[in-house]
This record gives structure tokens, sequence and C-alpha cells, in this order.
């Protein structure tokens, strides 16, 4: 299960323990539309087309050799056995661009962050849990 | 962005193409801001 997934089957444990969740893409509107259509979601998704909130918040962009590296791969056949699907972005998606996991409080102060490193680096749910504050 | 940081109240796109706020979404005592790579 992709990330996305695996946050949106747990967003019910997020919201238990007092945090929302809010998903962002780097997809045009009219693409998210058509995905939400597709696939409903239990969780609101935004768009950043211009990718203005990546680079507020230091997410970098990777580059092709990095599909390579063992560990990347590795987390690529994980994801098929479990269920999973490597999908082709969108168009006008950045495939080199990298993804992060927050936690804000209510002031927008960051509280954890995580800059995933390549293409299938990214935490589980359980560490996002855990890092919230009082856990 | 790291621990302590700010973030800017940054504004995202809905789905309808409609402007909203970071901050509307600051509505619990935490928010997961999760960015994904691409959809699906």
């Amino acid at each position: 299960m992709a990330h996305l997934g695996e946050v949106a089957a747990n967003v019910e444990r997020f919201r238990a323990v007092g945090a929302g969740v809010l998903v962002v893409t780097q997809a045009q509107p009219h693409i998210l539309s058509m995905f939400l259509r597709n696939q409903p979601q239990p969780l609101p998704i935004v768009c950043d087309p211009d990718r203005a909130g990546y680079r507020a918040f230091g997410l970098e962009r990777t580059g092709w050799m990095s599909f390579f590296r063992p560990s990347v791969l590795w987390g690529y056949l994980r994801l098929i056995a479990r269920g999973g699907k490597v999908r082709m972005p969108y168009t006008g998606e950045d495939v080199l661009q990298l993804g992060g996991d927050f936690l804000l409080d209510r002031a927008r102060r960051v509280v954890f962050a995580y800059h995933s490193r390549s293409a299938t680096d990214r935490p589980s749910v359980e560490a996002l849990l855990a890092a919230l504050p009082g856990r | 962005m790291t621990p302590g940081d700010t973030a800017p109240d940054l504004t995202f796109l809905t789905a309808d193409g409609e402007p909203v706020g970071l901050s509307v979404f600051l509505t619990s005592d935490h928010l997961l801001l999760v960015f994904l790579r691409h959809l699906a």
C-alpha cells in the first residue's frame, strides 16, 4: 500500500488522539478531482501545483539514478508484495519531487519533520503516531 | 522546515480550484501534513 493508502487507512487513529490529517499533492485541481471521483478518500487532499509548499518545507528533488538504489528498488518490491501498484505520475507532476511528513501544532509550529530521502522513503504510521507530543 | 520552526500559512487549491489556507485545517491539537510525491 502506498503512503496515502496507509495514512488514509489509519486516519481515525490520528483523529482519536487529537490530530487532523491533510494531504498535499503537486497535481493540478482537475487531476485531483478526477482521482477523487475514482478513489474517494476519508481525508482532505489539497493541491500545490507550483510546489511552493514543497519548497517552504524543504522537500528536495531526487535524481534519476536514485531509482536504481537497492533500498529504493527494495521499497518498490515491498509495495508490490503488499498488493500495491507502482504508478506513473499524472501530467504535470514532477516525478523527481520527494515528499515529506510533518506534525504541526495549532500555532503552525513544527513538532516533527520527516523529509523523504528517496522515492520510497517514508515514516511508518506507527512512527508518526509515536511522534505526537504526549505519546 | 525542522522542529521548532513555524510553517507559513500556505495557500493551497481544493479539487474545485478554490484557494484554501493551511490554517483552515488546524482545527485539532495537531495536524499531520503529508506531502505526496504523486497521487496514487
